[in-house]
């Protein structure tokens, strides 16, 4: 692994990392990185999670807890703030280097005003008074672009939306004019034509206020977008450096390759039935080394049978409308939805979230209950059936979750789910069940021990391996895959979305692909529905779809940046993370016991 | 800013704060006061067998004419309309033993049992916060170590042991504070020398009180504190590169506290039924120590009238406690408006 | 690429299922896909289950704290349920001469009452006093607790409502002041007293269950259950109540803990059973000798703090076992 460094010698040097190691304890965080940021440039930090980029940005600005212990150099204009005394560090922290963080819900104070957090940081560097803070403050929103600044200074962070979080976050950022500006993953908790506008705005504000800019993202389609050069990252260690036009034309490092490969474009022409994604195969030699290897092959591409056509449809979904009650009334949450599944399909379904696609795929699955129109699966209006009768249509329609982590039940270990499903379907024999079982974690790529593992042994990828596994035992004709690879990493990812590629052709399958990210769609499937506000706005084949997008709504979709991977919760599913319980300190709640 | 409008400003986010918590609370007194009234049901004997046990004997018949004289031969339901108009006349029926209505006797001694629980309240919410802030700010090192097993063997001790051996520490072996009572008998004290005669009396008690409480704040806090620091907005202050102090103030403890004031409320509970032992064991003339000496002279209509009435004090303070939510915690007030 | 191998449709056969559904299902399956792919290698035999349960003890063992409160209980257990072996008879009987100190006759060791009781009787049973209220207490609240917090829970709408309105009755009423009542209204026996105390601190689990189910109901897990076709009390029971045992175990434990130090406090009050001895009347008889006789309420004092104190060992140490997430949270 070598790093291959371009510095540009003209450009000023900002930031000059070298050799920085963060350990924790035994555990080794960053194996020794080095980069520089010059002036007015956007360095891009990009890896996968876990790959400790992160944990860099943050030991940058010395952020990280106290167990940390960090070594090397971080040369900031000739300061090494590796070594400096804390006092220095908190002097230079808001107001000569800024951070903006992932998620904007939860880093900003949802006690105190908007206006009084902004003032903060300027009374602190600038020792404003409070009124010239206010003022000050005013006109930092009106600079990131926020509409009717007046009223948002006294505003709290949940009276605004993702987006609006982030630019007062940008706006407490900029605020002392920092020389450094780093951004951790500051679009990835944001929808998809948000996104667009707030790079835009940071790329615009290191521009007015000649900022370095590092820029820590997972996304290469935001690299490729916004970033003069780009450091690759994996496992602690940064693999590849260089210019962005020099690693996306010309990758060196298998790595970096793989990454590329596997990240999905829109203007790239990769479709599932003409090949797989590259996946990345990890070695890890003696002595510590890590050995790469790509791997990747072709799909016969499948003529489609000229029999499909003449099917009936798997799925017919005619005129379907799902309302849910709220104070000022009945919203429809789908409303007025038609399409068909064929056989053998598979129909992808774009939206943004709260475009109601969850609640489609709810209603089709019958855990909700539709207002009007019909469900007819294999000419059955399921729709109109008890849930009694409802269960003998099940084992035909079958789910994926997004969420790996709250998908499986924590308690069950991995044979008990699945024998659970069986048994429920009427498999008396346990012999023939633990045979099925073995059978459909070796489809999924799982080795025969895991079987008695319990969720939390697996990764997050493993986890949607088991979800895959649970809704194919039953070996349904449709599965709905809502947001399944949407929590995942690329590599990650492309490994998933080839297994289920490959089992659609073993099994027989058709498939309903709802996501948010438009190019896992253009690759995976065969039509595309785009949803918008509960309506479908347009429909068509999943390439013409993007080269000649009629709806407006498609066309906003399409120019914005490629998509974050992980959208903003959905009213619609709530993630099941721990317990209500553990969120209030137990104590609290046993502490009225008192005599 | 006049101060007329500053005032109005105040008073209407105070009323509107406060309404809702009121409204919500009236389903609970309600069902507060059936359940009085079924327990007033099951006492074993009535008011006629009392005066029919006082007077010797009598007949089937004058015990019957008693009964229709006293309303108890009505149904359950008749019984519990008159229980709710003698509740409306804000009375709870009279006592033999005293001499005057229930209300009286209560009220006499009500205001002892609410210095000696705000006294308590203060002490254990200061130092318990106090305590656990150190406590959470130190985590895992020895202050920490230090403080949580003394504040957990507090927890573990029984509130009129602690108070026994306060006893025997302070009255008897240092002889620094007086053993119990409410206050120099005989003295003739007034203004503030009477005050802070009455003090004297009232710290041990008011101590061994808030013993458990001090304990269970500070174990709160401790948890609450841990759980804000680990939270981002805590990263971003730093990330402004405040002062740690500024931090811990405005950022940590605004948020950690706010835990606390729900569970406040349900704590009065708890005070209450403290305040009847400690008041037993240092003769603190309060609703507590009249709570026993109903139980020993079996005055049903005392007991069920101070169980009532400490009821509505803890659904009264609730009432407040969740208003003063409301005003600290701005999510409350979008998440009732927007549902 | 496998190989497709035609053969028949699955059989998912259940005796019960409607004719037409399998008719269906030969339909849907037989019709488009050519089949069920054959492994091409022999099945492999289930691998060795591990033993389950482990984890949880071992993480319970590893904790100091935990083995120490483990331990005083189950010696102090063991004390209770050998008391008759140990002071056969009772211990409220006179037997010996008024006011012996600890220490000085033997076969007293920790001496006599103002009427001549041996303290050490009078600890050996009171710890089975103790224990008994304790467990039952606990028992009657973790019963009716998670009974109601389930059903709220569960069913919502009006039922929680209502539920919730009895749960809101019990918590706003001060718990001792109603046992003092209850108890003094009806008999005051040690098992009464154990089961009011109960019926004084369910709310707290009922809340807990509650606020339980309210979360776990909208967990993507339970989403998958039933759109496997679950039925409701498969996903209560199977589902949804295994993740609710973990904080239903540490408020039991906490409750043990609390009702202990109630009927202490009533026994100590006089309120309490008049013809068992506990801890708590030890200490109230010795209260007008606290001057001249401090071993009285001395020793059955630290009898009470050294149960507590161990039970809330465990309490704790349960906490960090039972969820990592919390471990270093509590004091």
């Amino acid at each position: 692994m070598n790093a291959v460094a371009n510095v540009d010698d003209h450009r000023h040097t900002l930031l000059s990392v070298s050799d920085l190691r963060v350990n924790y304890g035994d555990y080794c965080a960053v194996k020794g990185v080095s980069f520089q940021v010059a002036r007015g440039e956007t360095l891009a930090l990009v890896g996968e999670s876990g790959c400790g980029k992160s944990t860099t940005a943050m030991a940058l600005m010395r952020l990280l807890s106290g167990r940390a212990e960090l070594t090397g150099t971080v040369d900031f204009e000739g300061l090494d703030l590796s070594g400096v005394s804390d006092a220095v560090m908190r002097n230079l922290r808001g107001n000569d280097i800024s951070m903006v963080f992932q998620d904007p819900m939860t880093s900003l104070n949802p006690v105190l005003s908007i206006g009084e957090q902004i003032g903060e940081v300027l009374r602190r560097h600038r020792g404003l008074s409070r009124q010239a803070a206010r003022a000050e403050s005013l006109a930092l929103l009106k600079k990131v672009r926020i509409p009717n600044p007046e009223a948002r200074l006294d505003d709290f962070a949940h009276n605004l939306s993702g987006g609006q979080r982030q630019r007062v976050m940008i706006a407490i950022a900029v605020a002392c004019k920092p020389r450094l500006l780093i951004a951790d993953e500051p679009t990835t908790a944001l929808d998809v034509t948000v996104q667009a506008h707030i790079l835009q705005l940071l790329k615009d504000l290191s521009e007015e206020y000649a900022m370095g800019l590092l820029l820590i993202t997972h996304d290469l389609g935001v690299v490729g977008q916004w970033a003069d050069r780009v450091a690759v990252m994996y496992d602690g260690l940064i693999v590849e450096t260089g210019s962005t036009e020099a690693i996306f034309t010309t990758p060196q490092h298998p790595y970096t390759q793989g990454l590329l490969g596997a990240s999905l474009r829109l203007d790239s022409d990769t479709h599932y039935a003409r090949a797989s994604l590259p996946e990345i195969n990890v070695q890890r030699g003696a002595g510590g080394q890590i050995h790469f290897d790509l791997h990747s092959y072709p799909r016969a591409a499948k003529a489609l049978e000229p029999d499909r056509d003449a099917l009936p449809p798997i799925l017919d979904v005619r005129h379907l409308r799902t309302e849910y009650k709220t104070r000022q009334g009945p919203v429809a949450a789908v409303d007025d939805v038609s399409f068909t599944i064929r056989p053998g399909e598979t129909l992808g379904l774009v939206g943004e979230s709260g475009c109601g696609k969850s609640t489609l795929s709810k209603t089709i699955l019958g855990l909700i209950r539709a207002s009007h129109g019909e469900i007819l699966l294999n000419g059955t209006n399921i729709a109109a059936l008890p849930e009694k009768q409802l269960r003998a249509y099940r084992p035909f329609v079958q789910m994926v979750f997004q969420d790996p982590y709250g998908s499986l039940n924590p308690k069950h270990s991995v044979y008990r789910i699945l024998d659970g499903v069986l048994k429920n379907h009427g498999i008396k024999e346990a012999q023939q069940r633990s045979q099925r079982i073995l059978d459909i974690i070796a489809r999924v790529g799982l080795p025969p021990t895991a079987v008695w593992k319990y969720p939390h042994e697996f990764s997050g990828g493993q986890r949607q391996r088991i979800g895959i596994a649970r809704a194919l035992i039953l070996r349904p004709s449709l599965v709905i895959l809502d947001e399944a690879v949407s929590s995942l990493d690329v590599s990650v990812r492309a490994q998933i979305l080839n297994l289920l590629a490959d089992l659609k052709d073993e099994f027989g399958l058709a498939y309903l692909f709802i996501s948010h990210d438009l190019s896992v769609v253009k690759y995976m499937a065969d039509r595309v529905l785009v949803m918008h506000d509960g309506k479908i706005v347009e429909e068509g084949a999943h390439d013409g779809i993007w080269k000649n997008a009629r709806h407006a709504y498609t066309q906003k979709l399409i120019g914005s940046v490629p998509v974050p991977r992980y959208p903003v919760a959905d009213d619609e599913s709530v993630p099941y993370t721990d317990s209500a319980w553990q969120d209030l300190p137990v104590a609290m709640l046993l502490s009225r016991f008192a005599i | 800013m006049p101060a007329s409008t500053l005032y109005q400003r105040f008073t209407r986010r105070f009323r509107s704060g406060f309404s809702g918590p009121l409204v919500r609370a009236l389903p609970t007194a309600a069902g507060v006061i059936v359940l009085n009234f079924v327990l007033l049901q099951m006492v074993p004997g009535d008011a006629v067998d009392a005066l029919v046990a006082e007077a010797g004997s009598a007949t089937a018949q004058t015990t019957e004419l008693l009964r229709q004289q006293y309303g108890l031969d009505k149904s359950p339901l008749a019984q519990f309309g008159d229980y709710l108009v003698q509740l409306g006349h804000l009375s709870l029926g009279d006592s033999p033993r005293y001499g005057m209505p229930v209300m009286d006797v209560i009220s006499q001694r009500l205001p002892n049992t609410l210095i000696l629980m705000g006294l308590a309240l203060a002490i254990s919410l200061g130092a318990g916060i106090a305590l656990g802030t150190v406590m959470a700010l130190w985590a895992g090192q020895w202050p920490d170590r230090v403080l949580s097993s003394a504040v957990f063997v507090l927890y573990s001790t029984p509130g009129f042991w602690i108070g026994l051996m306060a006893i025997v520490l302070f009255a008897v072996k240092l002889d620094w504070l007086p053993a119990g009572g409410d206050s120099t008998i005989g003295a003739g004290l007034a203004g503030l020398d009477a005050f802070v005669d009455k003090l004297k009396y009232a710290i041990l008690p008011a101590l061994t009180l808030a013993s458990f409480f001090v304990a269970i704040y500070a174990r709160l806090t401790r948890a609450s504190v841990l759980d804000v620091l680990s939270q981002d907005y805590v990263r971003t202050a730093r990330a402004k590169g405040l002062s740690p102090w500024r931090i811990t103030l405005r950022h940590v403890l605004r948020n950690a506290l706010l835990p606390l004031t729900t569970v406040a409320g349900a704590h009065l509970g708890g005070l209450l039924g403290g305040a009847a032992v400690v008041e037993t064991v240092f003769g603190w003339p309060g609703i507590g120590r009249l709570t026993l000496e109903a139980v020993q002279a079996r005055e049903y209509k005392v007991l069920l009238g101070i169980l009532l009435m400490s009821s509505f004090i803890v659904i009264l303070a609730n009432v407040l406690v969740d208003g003063l939510h409301t005003r600290l915690d701005p999510r409350i007030a979008a998440r009732l408006k927007g549902g | 690429m496998r190989l497709q191998t035609p053969s028949s449709a699955p059989v998912l056969t259940h005796p019960a299922r409607s004719g037409w559904r399998q008719h269906v299902g030969s339909l849907m399956l037989g019709r488009w896909a050519p089949g069920i792919q054959r492994l091409t290698e022999p099945p492999h035999a289930l691998p060795q289950a591990p033993r389950s349960g482990w984890p949880v003890a071992c993480a319970l063992l590893r904790s100091p704290a935990a083995v120490v409160g483990l331990t005083v209980l189950l010696l102090i257990g063991l004390m209770a349920l050998s008391a008759q072996f140990w002071y056969p008879g009772d211990p409220l009987d006179m037997v010996a001469q008024p006011l012996l100190t600890p220490g000085e006759d033997w076969q007293f060791p920790l001496g006599t009452d103002a009427l001549g009781r041996d303290l050490a009787a009078g600890i050996v049973h009171g710890a089975r006093v103790s224990l008994l209220v304790g467990l039952t207490a606990a028992t009657v609240s973790v019963v009716l607790g998670s009974l109601v917090g389930a059903l709220a829970g569960y069913y919502g709408g009006r039922a929680d409502r209502v539920l919730t309105w009895l749960i809101e009755i019990f918590q706003t009423t001060p718990s001792f002041l109603l046992v003092v009542v209850v108890v003094s209204i009806t008999q005051s026996t040690v098992g009464i007293i154990a089961v009011v105390i109960g019926l004084t601190s369910w709310d707290t689990v009922a809340r807990l269950v509650r606020a339980e189910f309210r979360a776990l109901l909208s967990a993507d897990f339970v989403l998958a259950a039933r759109s496997v076709g679950y039925n409701t009390p498969w996903i209560i029971f199977r589902e949804v109540l295994p993740n609710t045992v973990a904080p239903i175990i540490i408020t039991a434990s906490v409750i043990v803990a609390s009702a202990i130090l109630t009927e202490s406090s009533l026994a100590f009050l006089g309120v309490g059973d008049p013809n068992t001895i506990s801890w708590g009347s030890m200490i109230g008889s010795g209260r007008d000798l606290l001057r001249s006789a401090l071993y009285l309420t001395a020793i059955p004092g630290l009898a009470l703090v050294i149960t507590v104190f161990s039970l809330n060992l465990l309490g704790d140490a349960l906490i960090s076992a039972l969820n990592p997430r919390l471990r270093g949270r509590t004091a």
